[in-house]
């Protein structure tokens, strides 16, 4: 009699389920948009969760008593291994509700996580809209497991019997499973009010301390309003910085008087930041410091802003300010062009012959025909100018580039120097200080490999770089800049010695070398110097 | 206790902004392999400036560290390829083999140090040639990686950098002997040489080691002209584009020709370091990127020019010098903070 009492009065799965509604999202109430929802909402969406995570016990359940039919026989070992099955499914009820109650967490956590970003960046001054969750637990009641029955063959053995009590038996595991369910959404609002707790007390801190520095005289306050500020370089020197100090300060006012951050964009710039954090909460104690969470915040929100200028407006009509725009313009890409050039010729000389120009200037969001004037004006003439078009992803830079292909690298501006360098070489240090042709030839015979990447004799490149060489050094000497040459010292001329040493070598066969001093083999040298096309 | 995010979590943001971002910017599949600790600091710039593109442009792109000093292996990317340019200690290698002395007299004129190749253009060439069976391998399976067969494509790009004054520079020959015989695979590709000058300016010794970089940047140019195949003086061992060389254990490699489609370059239009591998950077971000902008815009004027180009140079030497002009990214990021300033002071409320 007891007990049926507590039956009725018990809580059951089956109830539950007829009452609770399906929803997509388990954790609607803890988006941003979730004020529309009450109390009792935030707990049977919680409730359902977990709910419908238990339907395939509760199904299971259901088959073993289908199976112990009092209309048919049963055997001893029929309802041992219902009995079985029951724990069985016990066991997995639980295995399952804790798998989703680990889930829940992780999903409250990322909520509430990115509804404090979305909270910094909307509403830093209002109470956060979370308090309203905080006292969930008070509603949903801890309660000890119900017992759940294990028959016999003598209890079930007689039909008559057995159909009481598969029914008193779906009754126990009904409850028991609710109970379950509610104990799991018990923790879990437990385990949110934490995080709420802790959200709150974050935000208190946070937001008291966003306000100082944003206030003024605070550092966020002085870094943005202080014009000096405003002056951004690249490490690399060939890029220059188009706006800058007031001119730059007053354009992204310009720009943020027409900026706004809708609910998609602020939802997005949190989920990237918060993920981004990931594993570093955004509250609590272990929190992510406020300058960082302001960083990312800045740089998520700067790809927003990057996004909107080149959809409303262009980049130019943006920047463009005053008359003398269009002018500005072809001036500035006309020094780009000269800074570009510049940079060039630091690397070629003009070469007598003709080398071909690939020329490029890009610059995007531009939608003025009259730009074209200005950069072709821009370019100069003589120069191939491809394009100035849109390109989507790239939509705040101009770009001009310049390229010489096939030019001979004899034309190089330190093409001189490298010639003299590898030719020193072999007139330095012990080499320079041997007195006779012969030790001359024994020492760099001995050092010249460290020139070459590699000194086969049937295989590799050395033969085939010393014959260029050679040529290379055939051409310098006929032309108005000479070789270093030594004092004389009474042994051949060094570049007689050069070619004695290609000659050793096997290379390069050359008539025999003359002597550095007055004495030597002038006719050697006479038919070097009469056969300057050789 | 608040913990500050590290430099790591910054790019994790910019990446998942990056690829919300989506746009296509690579159409032809690209490796870019950096040959020494110059040439692979920038690669691993690009390597992080792509860091934020697209899957499918990622997936398009191929990393590969070449290097003498073992050291570069902790300063790139984890999981990236890396290829360390070293040898096994000398007593445990027979001295005298034809890989051995193709390059050094005798193998103890070699330095064993793991701190690279000390300006010794044999050193990096010994080194590569005892790890040309690794230098296939990854280069083969990069390629397999970044252009898949099964989607039918075949065409690639190989984006080759190196210090022209290093020493590691050395193992060029090798390297141009393993694209060689990958080129004879099912893939074709062009390649175009990244080659970074030497600057009076970033050398550690001017007096002393920029003489030697000089020394090397020369030997090198005169070795990428001798493998055009162009034929000066007597004629005797130039006028062929085909070179042999031998490596580990004794396997002889003929390195057909043509070798590479373009040699670039580079000057950094600073004397400092942080301002070339910026600048090398963002022309070969440029080039990579051959879907859009100025990338697409000088491929194609690349193959016209090439196409017009009657001059009498033998080798196709070039130079791309550029100057740009934006907003740069600080600008955007100062405006974002202008508006998280003015939603938080209190006047706001």
């Amino acid at each position: 009699m007891f007990r049926k009492f507590l039956t009725r009065r018990g809580i059951s799965y089956r109830d539950a389920s007829q009452r609770l509604r399906p929803s997509l999202d388990a954790l609607a109430f803890l988006n941003a948009d979730g004020a529309g929802f009450t109390q009792q909402d935030a707990i049977d969406q919680l409730h359902n969760a977990v709910h419908s995570s238990l339907e395939d016990v509760q199904k299971a359940f259901q088959l073993v008593f289908e199976g112990l039919n009092p209309e048919a026989n049963v055997s001893d070992r029929i309802i041992l291994d219902a009995n079985k099955q029951i724990r069985t499914e016990q066991s997995r009820a639980r295995n399952l509700v804790a798998l989703r109650q680990e889930e829940l967490n992780r999903q409250v956590r990322i909520k509430l996580e990115n509804l404090f970003i979305q909270g910094l960046v909307q509403s830093p001054h209002q109470e956060p809209a979370v308090r309203a969750w905080e006292n969930l637990s008070s509603r949903v009641v801890h309660r000890n497991e119900p017992s759940v029955s294990e028959y016999s063959y003598e209890d079930l053995g007689n039909s008559e019997k057995r159909g009481k009590r598969i029914i008193t038996w779906d009754t126990e595991t009904d409850e028991w499973l609710e109970t379950l369910c509610q104990n799991n959404i018990h923790e879990i609002i437990t385990r949110m009010e934490e995080m709420i707790k802790d959200y709150k007390d974050t935000w208190v801190e946070v937001t008291g301390e966003l306000r100082k520095r944003a206030s003024l005289g605070g550092l966020l306050f002085q870094q943005v309003n202080d014009p000096d500020v405003w002056h951004f370089e690249s490490e690399d020197p060939t890029v220059t910085n188009l706006l800058e100090g007031e001119k730059a300060l007053d354009i992204a006012n310009r720009i943020l008087d027409r900026f706004q951050l809708v609910n998609q964009d602020i939802i997005e710039v949190a989920d990237t930041v918060r993920a981004s954090l990931d594993p570093v909460p955004v509250f609590g104690v272990n929190r992510v410091a406020l300058n960082e969470l302001e960083e990312l915040l800045a740089l998520a929100i700067a790809e927003k802003l990057r996004d909107t200028i080149a959809v409303e407006a262009g980049f130019l009509s943006l920047i463009s300010n005053g008359m003398r725009f269009g002018e500005e313009l072809g001036e500035l890409l006309d020094d780009m062009r000269r800074g570009a050039a510049a940079m060039e010729e630091k690397l070629w000389r003009i070469g007598e012959v003709g080398v071909g120009h690939v020329d490029s200037a890009a610059g995007v969001g531009i939608t003025s025909p009259a730009v074209h004037d200005f950069v072709l004006r821009g370019l100069g003439g003589g120069r191939k100018f491809a394009a100035v078009e849109g390109h989507p992803g790239n939509n705040h830079r101009f770009d001009v580039q310049m390229s010489i292909v096939g030019a001979p690298a004899s034309d190089l501006t330190i093409f001189r120097e490298m010639v003299y360098a590898w030719y020193s070489w072999h007139f330095e240090e012990e080499r320079g200080a041997a007195e006779t042709e012969k030790e001359w030839m024994d020492i760099v015979m001995a050092d010249c490999w460290k020139l070459y990447p590699d000194i086969g004799k049937d295989t590799g490149v050395r033969n085939a770089i010393v014959e260029l060489i050679d040529d290379d050094i055939r051409i310098l000497t006929r032309g108005r800049e000479q070789l270093p040459t030594r004092p004389a010292n009474n042994m051949p001329a060094d570049l007689d010695l050069l070619k004695g040493l290609w000659n050793e070598l096997g290379i390069v066969q050359t008539p025999s070398p003359k002597s550095n001093g007055s004495k030597g083999k002038e006719p050697a040298n006479q038919e070097h110097a009469e056969t300057p096309e050789d | 206790m608040v913990n500050e995010v590290s430099r790591s979590v910054r790019n994790t943001l910019l990446s998942r902004l990056g690829s919300a971002r989506a746009m296509q910017r690579v159409a032809s599949p690209s490796i870019v392999i950096g040959l020494g600790s110059t040439a692979c600091q920038i690669t691993q710039h690009l390597d992080d400036l792509t860091s934020g593109w697209s899957a499918s442009d990622r997936k398009s792109l191929g990393f590969l560290y070449l290097d003498t000093r073992e050291a570069t292996r902790d300063e790139i990317n984890r999981g990236s390829s890396f290829i360390g340019l070293t040898l096994p200690h000398f007593s445990n290698l027979r001295d005298m083999r034809p890989w051995i002395t193709e390059c050094v007299p005798e193998l103890k004129h070699l330095s064993l140090s793991r701190e690279g190749a000390l300006g010794m253009l044999a050193n990096a060439g010994v080194a590569g040639r005892y790890n040309y069976a690794s230098i296939r391998g990854h280069i083969d399976a990069l390629i397999g990686e970044v252009c898949p067969y099964y989607e039918g494509k075949t065409y690639l790009r190989i984006h080759l950098v190196g210090f022209l004054g290093g020493g590691t520079i050395g193992a060029l020959p090798v390297l141009l002997a393993a694209l060689a015989e990958a080129r004879g695979t099912a893939y074709n590709f062009s390649l175009v040489l990244h080659l970074l000058m030497p600057q009076r300016g970033m050398s550690r010794d001017p007096d002393n080691s920029y003489p030697l970089q000089l020394r090397n940047a020369y030997s090198i140019i005169q070795f990428l002209r001798a493998i055009t195949g162009v034929e000066v003086g007597q004629g005797k061992h130039t006028g062929t584009d085909t070179y042999k060389i031998t490596v580990y254990p004794e396997k002889t490699v003929l390195a057909i020709g043509p070798h590479f489609d373009l040699a670039i370059v580079h000057r950094a239009p600073k004397d400092s370091v942080p301002a070339q591998k910026a600048h090398v950077g963002r022309i070969l971000e440029n080039l990579v990127s051959d879907a859009t902008g100025t990338g697409s815009d000088l491929w194609a004027r690349y193959h016209e020019t090439m196409r017009e180009a009657n001059n009498k140079t033998d080798a196709r030497f070039g130079s791309i010098c550029s100057k740009e002009v934006s907003l740069l990214d600080g600008f955007f990021n100062l405006t974002a903070r202008k508006y998280l300033q003015t939603h938080w002071t209190a006047g706001n409320r």
